[in-house]
């Protein structure tokens, strides 16, 4: 048989799987670079950022699981927790036109401004460049970047993965745990998770 | 609360039902007041079914979704996106819900994510463990609080708090041999363990996971389910090589995977309805 066959299989495998990629967002790993122009019209490359702890919160008002962060008023709280200790917080819209969570500059500023939500930018990314350049799968999904530009936190932004505001007073928080247990100079314990919440509407 | 044990083992949870002396099972307050076995949310209506006019040991349960046109619920690995539907429970003492065993999913891509889930309609069957020091009695009121997320292109959350009271009417007892065909109809749709025969394994190379499974004939397509999440990138494309004696699926790595698992686990869909659940090693 067939050895052969298989052997020959195996190795024709091997062939086309050797270009795959590899991972752009792997904690542990530096952080990929990005260029991003935020609501202000700001350009905002994370190698600027290079010093300082950087979250990236991936986002889409429409999403219930979105809601129930920004409802519950939890994502605003981490915003302002975070950066009153000089963290770097981007909110990252990845929606392509025409899609549910797509705003331009003018919406975007008037509705995290309602929102009372703080981050230190929102980066507009119709193109969904910035989110496939991380994989970014969700709303939300949230990235922590080291001072040193090196990605140590990957996943969803706490332990309960539903959209239930509920479930946010029983809820750990995988992006304050990291964010801490990094700043106090120890490993992140929890470094991936999955990200929970609804696909992102990039753009086809 | 089903016990997240159950979920995780799925279709092979199987209670112990020596364990569940009256009073032990997870039995919620049996007070009967208005209910229905019926419910809805946007795009999504859901029906609590049973196999039995009598409830008695054996018997099942079937939580039957039924959805608007291009929406869909999700399989427990919901995939990239979403989250299955969860249930809480209220049974009478010395009985219990044991778990939904879940039929295979489909895969369904939504602007290059991927889901794992069913459309059109569903029926989820739950077979209900009795003690067995336990006379079922025949006023048996049946409790199920549904929460679940729908999608389509974008989500909605929905929930129901469904009531199923025996006796049953005598329309509902006209519907129950229909009922019986639909839950038989579901696990008919439930993986089933690959025979002893097959041999699957995985290599971890880099990026990718080559799961090879061989079934003892060359097969032409496969798609995987991965049980656990975080392991695979669902929406990376599978790539398919038919073996002289069976198949290699090449899966991407999850961008959230930390360290290679010991077993891929998961379900092997094949043409013409067959589903297996294997465990390949991986090396």
């Amino acid at each position: 048989m067939k050895k052969t066959t298989i052997v020959a299989a195996a190795l024709a495998l091997a062939v086309a799987a050797a270009p795959i990629t590899t991972h752009a967002s792997r904690v542990g790993a530096p952080a990929p670079d990005f260029k991003g122009t935020d609501s202000k019209g700001k350009v905002h490359n994370l190698s600027d950022f290079k010093g300082k702890w950087v979250v990236l919160e991936w986002h889409n008002e429409g999403c219930p699981y979105v809601k129930k962060h920004y409802g519950g008023n939890n994502m605003q709280k981490l915003q302002q927790q975070w950066t009153a200790k000089g963290v770097v917080w981007l909110t990252v819209l990845s929606s392509a036109a025409g899609q549910q969570g797509y705003m331009g500059p003018a919406q975007a500023d008037a509705y995290f401004a309602q929102k009372n939500a703080a981050p230190s930018a929102v980066l507009l990314d119709p193109s969904g460049a910035i989110g496939r350049l991380y994989d970014a799968k969700t709303t939300p999904h949230m990235f922590v970047i080291n001072p040193d530009g090196i990605l140590v936190y990957n996943g969803a932004i706490d332990d309960k993965p539903t959209s239930d505001q509920a479930d946010l007073a029983t809820a750990s928080n995988y992006v304050s745990a990291a964010l801490t247990e990094g700043m106090a100079g120890r490993p992140v314990t929890t470094a991936t998770s999955r990200p929970y919440g609804c696909g992102i509407k990039y753009a086809k | 609360m089903m016990s997240r044990n159950c979920l995780r083992a799925v279709w092979v949870c199987v209670a112990s039902v020596a364990g569940l002396a009256a009073g032990a099972g997870p039995a919620g307050a049996q007070s009967p007041g208005p209910g229905s076995r019926t419910g809805q949310g946007p795009h999504v209506r859901v029906e609590l079914i049973t196999d039995r006019s009598v409830p008695g040991p054996g018997m099942r349960l079937g939580l039957k979704f039924d959805l608007d046109p291009e929406w869909h619920i999700y399989w427990l690995n919901p995939g990239d996106s979403g989250g299955p539907p969860e249930v809480t429970w209220s049974f009478p003492p010395g009985t219990m819900a044991v778990g939904i065993e879940w039929p295979a999913p489909e895969r369904i891509d939504i602007g290059g994510l991927v889901n794992y889930g069913y459309h059109n309609e569903v029926v989820l069957p739950v077979p209900v463990a009795v003690a067995a020091d336990v006379r079922v009695p025949r006023d048996f009121t049946v409790r199920a609080s549904v929460r679940w997320m729908a999608c389509s292109n974008l989500c909605v959350p929905g929930k129901a708090d469904l009531v199923m009271k025996f006796p049953l009417s005598a329309a509902e007892s006209s519907q129950v041999a229909a009922w019986k065909a639909e839950i038989e109809a579901a696990r008919g749709l439930v993986p089933k363990p690959a025979p002893a025969s097959w041999k699957a394994s995985a290599r971890a190379t880099g990026d990718t996971f080559i799961i090879d499974v061989l079934t003892g004939s060359r097969e032409e397509q496969a798609v995987f389910f991965p049980l656990e999440l975080s392991q695979v990138n669902d929406s990376a494309e599978q790539a398919v090589t038919p073996l002289a004696a069976g198949i290699r699926v090449a899966l991407r790595k999850s961008s959230q995977l930390a360290r290679d698992p010991g077993v891929l686990r998961g379900i092997l869909s094949l043409p013409g309805g067959r589903a297996y659940t294997i465990g390949a090693p991986v090396r």
